[in-house]
């Protein structure tokens, strides 16, 4: 099958020979490249087919990919695709930060619904490894309000600060 | 995060690359030095920023030392006494850890004891190791280099490693290549699922596998196929090519290393001035224990009676004039003929001159380890210099192989460029 091209995986007795925490972070790269090679959308049947992971793992880790942004699900009557969530537009908005202890990755996408700036949260575990742990799909053309009202957050949030130290 | 290479500059098969691995940024050709005991961490850290030794942006540790000097014991030592020095090494040198897996096929108690230690280590591994070395043919059992792959991998990262190296037992022939090429395709792959740089990594002994050809164009290959970073090689079982056919397939597969991607860094693990003259080839890191011993295996270990030998009184001095690692004796009688003073003018080789025949042991040992990355880090500039230039065969190592009274590790420079 063409979507399995370029997916380095895991034979099955490898597979199985892995700890549990790493045949969870296994399936879900495996499937975020599948995602991303395949054109069309993929159902979680011939994910099964083609990787041989039990559908109910498959489905839950499109469901994690789904709500953190990285794909997104479309419904065909009885039947539900999933897609990656578009390809990044420029590479220059493909930008890496770390605030703190969370790491921020911002990209400009396109989709079947528009652009986006996509903003993915990466959370750091103790052995290093980063995995995406939420994310924020915003239209490109709401971004200028988006960080409007960000900047209005701050605002208020300041003017709160100063009352409440002009307070003490 | 993955490691990318830019290539900067190219003379012959030398070049300067700009290294990225996170936010750590260093240019190549590089030092990396390999860092076996406290003393050695201090020495560097120290020599670092007082020599402004740019060109030393690597350090590597072996895996059953990172224990000691960089795992979770240290790290709360430090908390406590307030010397935050491994934060320092962290923040400014790419990390490598070596898994020295070798030692688990070897028949060296006192290294393989050493694994036993990890709380950590999967039980079928530890069963394994406490009844004998692990043989020929558990090394085929996939359970085992499954464990031993995942253990180590995570084991390096948890040290802080920035470029995590597949295990890699020992390559002496087509049976063991094709094994190591199965592990690292899975170390790779392992990779690749955690979001870290994928290095391929050839633990390589040299007397062996540069006699057939079979297996250069193997390695080849398998690196032409995998996205790897990084490529980091291991010799061991003696340095130097010797006989014309291990010659002329040490070049082959350093000429199509270069052919493979230029983007790649290629990184060579515990040596000595062979790492350096290698700088040449197309090498761009290489490794070197700061005390000059290369082989491992000279450890102080138990003896019958449980007394510890004791490592010698003297250590090894690199003598940047022939590049090679002279005992204390001969040391000696070298700075007697050369009118008391060292070989070398490095400020800290200058400054134990007038009292150099009376030195302790003690006085001796921190001198001539600091000396060691002052040296290359002098060479490397010299280096790169010459390959901004285009002009790699000026450098000094050049220089120096063209001289008819050079030590043999020089002549494999002067071969390749006759």
């Amino acid at each position: 099958m063409k979507e399995t091209d370029g997916v380095m995986r895991f034979s099955e007795d490898e597979y199985k020979r892995l700890s549990a925490s790493a045949q969870g972070k296994h399936i879900n790269r495996v499937i975020r490249d599948m995602l991303k090679n395949s054109k069309n959308g993929l159902t979680v049947p011939q994910i099964h087919k083609l990787t041989q992971h039990s559908k109910d793992a498959i489905e839950k880790h499109l469901t994690e990919l789904v709500a953190t942004n990285f794909a997104y699900k479309v419904t065909f009557g009885r039947t539900n695709v999933y897609y990656a969530n578009g390809k990044t537009l420029h590479s220059f908005l493909e930008k890496d930060m770390s605030l703190g202890d969370k790491h921020f990755s911002f990209h400009f996408i396109k989709n079947p619904s528009g652009e986006f700036i996509y903003i993915q949260e990466k959370k750091k575990d103790s052995i290093g490894a980063l995995s995406p742990s939420g994310g924020l799909l915003i239209k490109e053309d709401l971004f200028p309000l988006f960080i409007n009202l960000l900047q209005d957050v701050n605002n208020e949030l300041l003017n709160f600060k100063t009352s409440v130290n002009g307070g003490i | 995060m993955r490691a990318t290479t830019e290539l900067i500059r190219e003379s012959g098969l030398a070049s300067i690359k700009r290294l990225s691995v996170g936010s750590k940024v260093i240019t190549t050709p590089s030092y990396s030095a390999e860092i076996r005991n406290w003393n050695d961490l201090r020495i560097i850290e120290r020599a670092k920023p007082n020599h402004r030794l740019d060109n030393v942006g690597v350090v590597s540790v072996s895996v059953l030392d990172a224990k000691t000097i960089l795992g979770q014991q240290a790290r709360t030592l430090m908390m406590f006494t307030g010397t935050e020095r491994e934060n320092k090494i962290r923040s400014d040198s790419i990390i490598l850890i070596d898994p020295s897996m070798e030692y688990f096929s070897h028949n060296v108690e006192s290294e393989r004891e050493r694994f036993l230690t990890f709380d950590n280590l999967p039980s079928f591994l530890r069963n394994s190791l406490y009844q004998d070395r692990i043989s020929e043919s558990d090394l085929s059992n996939e359970e085992l280099s499954m464990k031993c792959m995942e253990w180590s991998m995570n084991q390096q990262m948890k040290y802080g490693a920035d470029l995590p190296l597949p295990p890699c037992f020992s390559i002496t022939g087509m049976k063991s290549l094709a094994r190591a090429l199965e592990m690292n395709r899975r170390s790779q792959t392992y990779a690749k699922d955690n979001g870290w740089s994928r290095c391929a990594y050839f633990n390589i002994d040299s007397m062996k596998i540069f006699q057939s050809e079979e297996c250069v164009s193997s390695m080849i290959t398998a690196l032409n196929v995998w996205e790897a970073d990084v490529i980091v090689l291991k010799f061991r079982g003696g340095l130097m090519p010797k006989e014309p056919i291990e010659m002329a397939n040490y070049f082959t597969f350093f000429s199509k290393l270069n052919e493979l991607d230029s983007r790649k860094t290629v990184i060579l693990l515990n040596t000595d001035s062979f790492g350096y003259i290698n700088l040449g080839l197309g090498v761009d890191i290489f490794s070197e224990p700061m005390n000059g011993l290369i082989d491992k295996d000279v450890r102080p270990r138990p003896s019958r009676d449980g007394i510890r030998d004791p490592y010698p009184t003297y250590g090894k001095y690199l003598n940047p004039l022939d590049l090679r690692w002279w005992k204390f004796s001969q040391l000696r009688s070298l700075f007697i003929n050369n009118g008391n003073r060292l070989p070398c003018n490095c400020p800290i080789c200058r400054s134990i001159n007038p009292r150099f025949l009376a030195i302790s042991p003690n006085d001796w040992n921190i001198p001539r380890r600091e000396h060691c990355p002052i040296c290359r880090n002098e060479q490397i500039s010299e280096l790169l210099v010459n390959i901004h230039d285009s002009n790699v065969k000026g450098a000094m190592f050049a220089k120096l192989a063209s001289n008819e009274m050079s030590s043999s590790p020089l002549n494999i420079y002067k071969c390749w460029f006759s």
